[in-house]
């Protein structure tokens, strides 16, 4: 156990310090995708410039998610972007190299790659939310609120990196078509950054089952709004149930592959 | 070179780029999956809006439902990853093979993705019918309208895949091709008014956007579903030839100074 | 004075070089340039016709001659002319002349089938629709390409796909053809068939070949002359037979004896190998005549058989780069 973790963590730091050797790198991509998350951003001050509210969601809901799913996007791909090249390693048939190994190859692949851009998106939220509450001087946050989230930031980060691992162990049946298990993180992406709160149905069906972004963005902003206990429960099992379906599937998808060079 | 000559280049490459858009069935299923949830949710946001708040400004609930449908079915045409094909060529130095032909490696790689676009435009126009009638409720556009959209987005998919070309070659000064994209499609977004109509925008965002080609690539197309009137039409188009024909020409002079970069250090 | 196809002078290219490019400097070390000569003060000229080897060990220069040659990357000093023309500043009407491979690139488009690939190819050259059909027919023929038409380029086998490639750089007709690294990563077969297949191109259009190659046998297979490189500096230029007598001083000798355990004794000839009747001699011929060593041998030992060997070309080339010697 020991020795995993040990290999895990210079695995990381391994990570990091690519980042040393090329600072132009991080830096560029960092603000870029500051930037782009500012851009986006703009565009929901522009609407409730003109629209109030929607069904009680105001600016101050949509800044909360767009820190909370930067922030959870951020950790995500600074610490596991190596799930992002499944498909790669699959179609390539780079994965031979973590399944020769003695260890479970799933945790080598997670760390196996860090994005720079990803930095831009942690400090994101915070700035996002200095800027909007101490310049602009809207209430985002209270003291009090920041314990929860950063909870929820923590469960919401476990929940959208076995999101990830789902969508892109889905390479193991596809062929390993990189563009298209890219489709379905962009779908997570585009449903976690978007108001959920009042939508009809059928959005709902799929961001509590098949892209589970209700349980990333939605609901987690929801627990910010009024705590309860009953909604703070289904996200924690909900973490722990795509946790181990992510797991669940990856592994069926590798026996796949196995099987199929045998 | 001559015209001819152009002509029969490009129209080959278009040919082999329909080919190849065809053959990627998974990645067009994909597409349409995509712009299908993208529709959704908007359509789930504007019909959230009280009707009375955007009243102002002449809008309807139904209308912004068909202008998101427009503008992302447009967006959504034209292959944004080749971006990423561009800066593995430079990296790996295979742009070298494209620099030695005497023909623009720009235009070439544009006309090839061009006809990929044809296919996703086809394969979409009617997925983009459908959902955006089954989500507004209502047919909104007229013939004649649905007519001027097909008219603009050709001159829209070739501006958004110069700046695909573009912003893949900027991996020969800043380190990777992704911050740019991220900062130009982030700008077709809010510049050309991807989501909400240019009513909506401060006056002068509104202005500013007008200065930039990113409404002559987004909005121009979606104002047909908007109940613009024919001088308005017109004005917009006018502004997407104009910047159409200027995009052109930066692009050639941009081609050069590719050229220039990649002899002066030798690509990767 | 312009004579040759391809005329070099004095070309010079430098790179800027970072020097501290470790993890371990940290977050804060301030990064150190160097300059570095890739190719410094080179100069030949290659007829019309001539198949030339250039060569030399990794970071020898190669590869940056060819793409100044080609017009993908500018010197820093010095003139070059391919055909006539100044490869980097007329880059696209050099191209028309011109053929280009590199071993780890493809002209294809790896999506779609082969033909795609050279009907493109055609139109970007402006080729007369049966002048192609014709040159088509005759690469097809002489690199057997027929099988592979239809087919993927993505499928094909890099051996297949070399073949291919080198057809693709041959449909409009280049006068001058620059192979860099042609048979790298191809099995011995593979190899084989496409030396074989250079060499009948060679000779059906008189290209003119400029190839750089790890693989002696490339050189010795394809080329008449051998353009040697180091630090970006020429060691030699000259014919390959020359090469090999003038600078080969040593030969092999290998006798087959009806001694059952042959020896040899001989202040100038090394044994490399000994066995059951069987040696393996190495004479240096700049010390003691070879045919001094042969009548010695057929008067010490009763021989079966004996062959006489120049030394390989990749031991002569490993020899001239030890010794580092400017022999023009």
């Amino acid at each position: 156990m020991m020795s995993t973790l040990k290999t895990l963590a210079a695995l990381f730091v391994a990570n990091v310090r690519t980042y040393a050797i090329d600072k132009k790198r991080l830096y560029v991509m960092s603000l870029a995708m500051c930037l782009q998350n500012t851009m986006f951003f703009v565009l929901w001050v522009i609407f409730f410039n003109h629209v109030g509210s929607i069904r009680g969601w105001d600016l101050v809901d949509v800044t909360r998610m767009f820190g909370m799913v930067a922030s959870v996007c951020g950790l995500s791909l600074f610490f596991f972007d190596g799930l992002r090249t499944i498909p790669y390693k699959v179609s390539s048939g780079a994965i031979d190299f973590y399944i020769t190994k003695p260890r479970h190859p799933l945790p080598a692949i997670m760390l196996s790659s860090s994005s720079p851009a990803s930095l831009g998106d942690v400090f994101y939220a915070p700035t996002l939310y200095l800027l909007i509450q101490g310049v602009l001087g809207i209430p985002v946050f209270t003291f009090s609120m920041v314990p929860l989230f950063l909870l929820l930031t923590v469960l919401s980060t476990i929940l959208f990196m076995s999101t990830m691992c789902l969508l892109f162990s889905l390479s193991f049946w596809l062929k390993g078509n990189p563009r298209f298990s890219g489709q379905l993180f962009e779908m997570l992406i585009i449903f976690s950054c978007n108001v959920l709160h009042g939508q009809p149905w059928g959005v709902k069906a799929v961001v509590f089952t098949l892209i589970p972004a209700g349980f990333i963005s939605y609901l987690p902003i929801e627990l910010l709004r009024h705590f309860d206990w009953v909604t703070f429960s289904e996200i924690v099992l909900a973490t722990i149930f795509y946790a181990w379906l992510a797991i669940f599937i990856f592994n069926k998808g590798l026996r796949r592959y196995v099987r199929a060079k045998a | 070179m001559n015209t001819r000559h152009n002509l029969s280049v490009l129209m080959t490459a278009m040919i082999m780029g329909l080919r190849d858009g065809w053959s990627e069935k998974l990645v067009l299923l994909g597409t349409l999956m995509v712009y299908g949830v993208i529709i959704m949710l908007y359509a789930g946001v504007m019909r959230m809006i009280p009707p009375a708040d955007i009243a102002p400004l002449g809008l309807t609930q139904s209308q912004m439902i068909w202008y998101i449908a427009t503008t992302e079915f447009i967006l959504f045409a034209a292959p944004s990853w080749g971006f990423k094909d561009i800066q593995n060529e430079i990296n790996t130095e295979q742009v070298h093979l494209d620099i030695i032909r005497p023909f623009s490696p720009a235009l070439l790689r544009i006309a090839f993705w061009y006809g990929e676009a044809i296919v996703r435009f086809c394969v979409l126009f009617p997925f983009y019918i459908l959902t955006a009638t089954y989500f507004a409720e209502a047919f909104e556009p007229s013939l004649l309208d649905l007519l001027g959209i097909i008219a603009c987005a050709p001159l829209s998919l070739f501006m958004a895949l110069v700046m695909y070309y573009a912003v893949g070659t900027s991996c020969l000064w800043v380190v990777q091709s992704e911050p740019a994209y991220w900062v130009v499609h982030k700008g077709i977004f809010l510049l050309g008014a991807m989501i909400w109509p240019i009513v909506f925008y401060p006056d002068w965002l509104g202005a500013i956007s007008w200065f930039t080609p990113f409404p002559a690539i987004l909005a121009v197309c979606g104002k047909w579903v908007l109940g613009s009137s024919a001088l308005e039409l017109g004005a917009a188009f006018a502004h997407q030839v104009v910047w159409a024909v200027l995009i052109l020409y930066a692009l050639m002079k941009f081609e050069r100074i590719v050229l220039r970069r990649i002899q002066g250090e030798g690509a990767a | 004075m312009i004579s040759g196809t391809v005329e070099v002078e004095k070309l010079t290219r430098r790179f800027k070089v970072r020097v501290n490019d470790d993890a371990k400097r940290g977050w804060f070390s301030k990064k150190i340039y160097k300059e570095l000569d890739a190719v410094a003060q080179l100069s030949f000229s290659i007829d019309q016709g001539e198949k030339v080897a250039f060569i030399g060990p990794n970071g020898a220069g190669k590869s940056t001659t060819l793409k100044m040659l080609s017009g993908l990357l500018m010197p820093c000093e010095g003139t070059a002319r391919v055909c006539g023309l100044v490869p980097w500043d007329q880059t696209r009407e050099l191209a028309r002349h011109i053929g280009l491979v590199f071993g780890q690139k493809s002209h294809l488009w790896m999506n779609l089938p082969v033909q795609d690939s050279f009907d493109l190819l055609a139109r970007i050259y402006d080729l007369d629709e049966q002048a192609y059909r014709r040159q088509l027919s005759r690469l097809i023929e002489l690199f057997s390409l027929s099988e592979f038409l239809g087919q993927y380029a993505k499928n094909l086998s890099l051996g297949q796909r070399m073949r291919c490639d080198i057809a693709a750089a041959l449909l409009h007709k280049p006068q001058v053809l620059f192979l860099d690294e042609p048979t790298i990563g191809l099995d011995v077969t593979a190899k084989s068939l496409l030396r074989d297949h250079l060499n009948k191109l060679a000779d059906q259009f008189d290209t003119t070949i400029l190839l750089t190659s790890h693989d002696t046998e490339d050189i010795e297979k394809i080329c008449q002359r051998v353009i040697l490189i180091d630090h970006g500096q020429k060691l030699i230029d000259t014919s390959l037979m020359e090469l090999q007598r003038r600078y080969a001083q040593s030969k092999i000798l290998r006798l087959a004896t009806e001694e059952k355990e042959p020896d040899y004794d001989h202040p100038h000839v090394v044994v490399e190998q000994q066995g059951d009747h069987m040696l393996v001699l190495k004479v240096d011929v700049t010390q003691v005549p070879i045919e001094v060593v042969v009548a010695d041998c057929l008067n010490r030992f009763k021989l079966h058989d004996i062959g006489i060997e120049g030394l390989p070309l990749d031991e002569i080339i490993k020899m001239l780069y030890e010794q580092r010697v400017c022999y023009l």
